[in-house]
């Protein structure tokens, strides 16, 4: 039994996004940290991927960052991911609502932009989709799966090579 | 502060078995008593700011409650605390202020705890933090891990199965930078 996105590659079928009312600027995406943009996490995977999936996470401002402290500002992002599973002819559908959170800058990476969020965003969902997969029978069972989808993107986002103080919550 | 009243604080603010993901769980008095617990945290948020702007004195801090600002149901404010690194690690990066992470604490949104990050520690900084938070927030208890990391196996959370969610998890914190919980096998 396998779970498949509905539409390009593993993950994602469809996604619906949100947008609070304050909206990062073109700019912002145009002016990317270079730390960031070199940073090991971009690096790894290939841009096939990144691509499919920046367009799904489409990240605007909700708290401007004021330029003190260690890190600051938040910015967050909500899409549902679609997901089909298939028993012989017969598709089960279903889908997780996410609202993924991250600071616009953190003590470990400086400035974090909007594209830069939306690609590791990208990433982690598409790699823990993959693992989570062929883990169970989810037949049935896409609200287990849509709590275990935040939970270890969650983890990903904290873990390296990201290491990003990210919230994945149901919006 | 025992493990039946804290259980009893959950059962106020999660359904019991069902899942966030479950038709009808947005119209759960519990849910309702929740995003009513987060507005309220937003709207007492200067007090959180003032109780960091104290601590900006002495620390460097990474404010992790913002999202709450935004409208964001969670159940606790966050706080990273940090102190100057070394001279030598700051000045091979200098882009960057010397942060070295030493201590983190949530204050719970859905009643009177909190908790502090590494407890135990013999630096000074979880012990300050614990001061000025029962010094802004009083009445406030911290809840100790023999209960805080009791399983609660009815509860579900946005990013726990059914079976998972602990009680630091459903008062707190899910930030996986607190380890609050028992590692997964």
């Amino acid at each position: 039994m396998r779970v498949h996105p509905l539409a390009v590659s593993w993950t994602i079928l469809t996604a619906s996004c949100l947008q609070s009312p304050t909206t990062a600027s073109p700019e912002a995406d145009a002016t990317m940290a270079p730390s960031l943009e070199q940073s090991s996490a971009a690096e790894r995977i290939g841009e096939a991927a990144q691509a499919a999936y920046e367009h799904t996470f489409h990240f605007v401002v909700v708290v401007d960052d004021d330029g003190n402290d260690a890190g600051g500002g938040w910015q967050s992002a909500t899409a549902t991911l679609s997901f089909v599973t298939w028993r012989g002819i017969l598709p089960y559908y279903f889908t997780c609502p996410l609202e993924v959170g991250m600071p616009m800058r953190s003590r470990v990476h400086g400035r974090i932009s909007p594209a830069y969020a939306a690609r590791i965003t990208a990433e982690v969902a598409t790699d823990v989709t993959d693992s989570l997969e062929p883990e169970q029978d989810w037949q049935g069972r896409g609200v287990v799966f849509c709590a275990e989808l935040r939970e270890r993107m969650k983890k990903q986002l904290h873990e390296a090579p990201y290491q990003v103080p990210a919230t994945v919550k149901r919006p | 502060m025992t493990r039946s009243e804290l259980l009893e604080v959950v059962y106020r603010f999660y359904p019991r078995d069902l899942w966030v993901d479950s038709p009808g769980y947005d119209e759960t008095p519990e849910r309702h008593r929740r995003v009513t617990a987060a507005r309220r945290g937003a709207s007492e948020y200067p007090t959180w700011q003032a109780m960091l702007g104290r601590l900006r004195l002495r620390y460097w801090i990474h404010d992790l409650s913002l999202h709450i600002l935004g409208g964001s149901v969670d159940c606790a404010y966050a706080v990273q605390l940090g102190v100057r690194a070394a001279e030598a690690e700051e000045a091979a990066c200098p882009d960057r202020p010397g942060f070295r992470l030493s201590s983190g604490c949530c204050v719970s949104l859905l009643g009177p705890y909190y908790v502090v990050l590494p407890a135990g520690s013999p630096d000074e900084a979880p012990r300050d933090l614990a001061r000025e938070i029962e010094a802004t927030y009083r009445g406030y208890q911290p809840i100790p891990p023999e209960i805080g990391t009791v399983v609660v196996p009815d509860v579900a959370l946005d990013d726990r199965a059914l079976g998972r969610a602990t009680v630091y998890d459903c008062l707190l914190s899910t930030w996986p930078w607190l380890p609050l919980r028992p590692q997964r096998g």
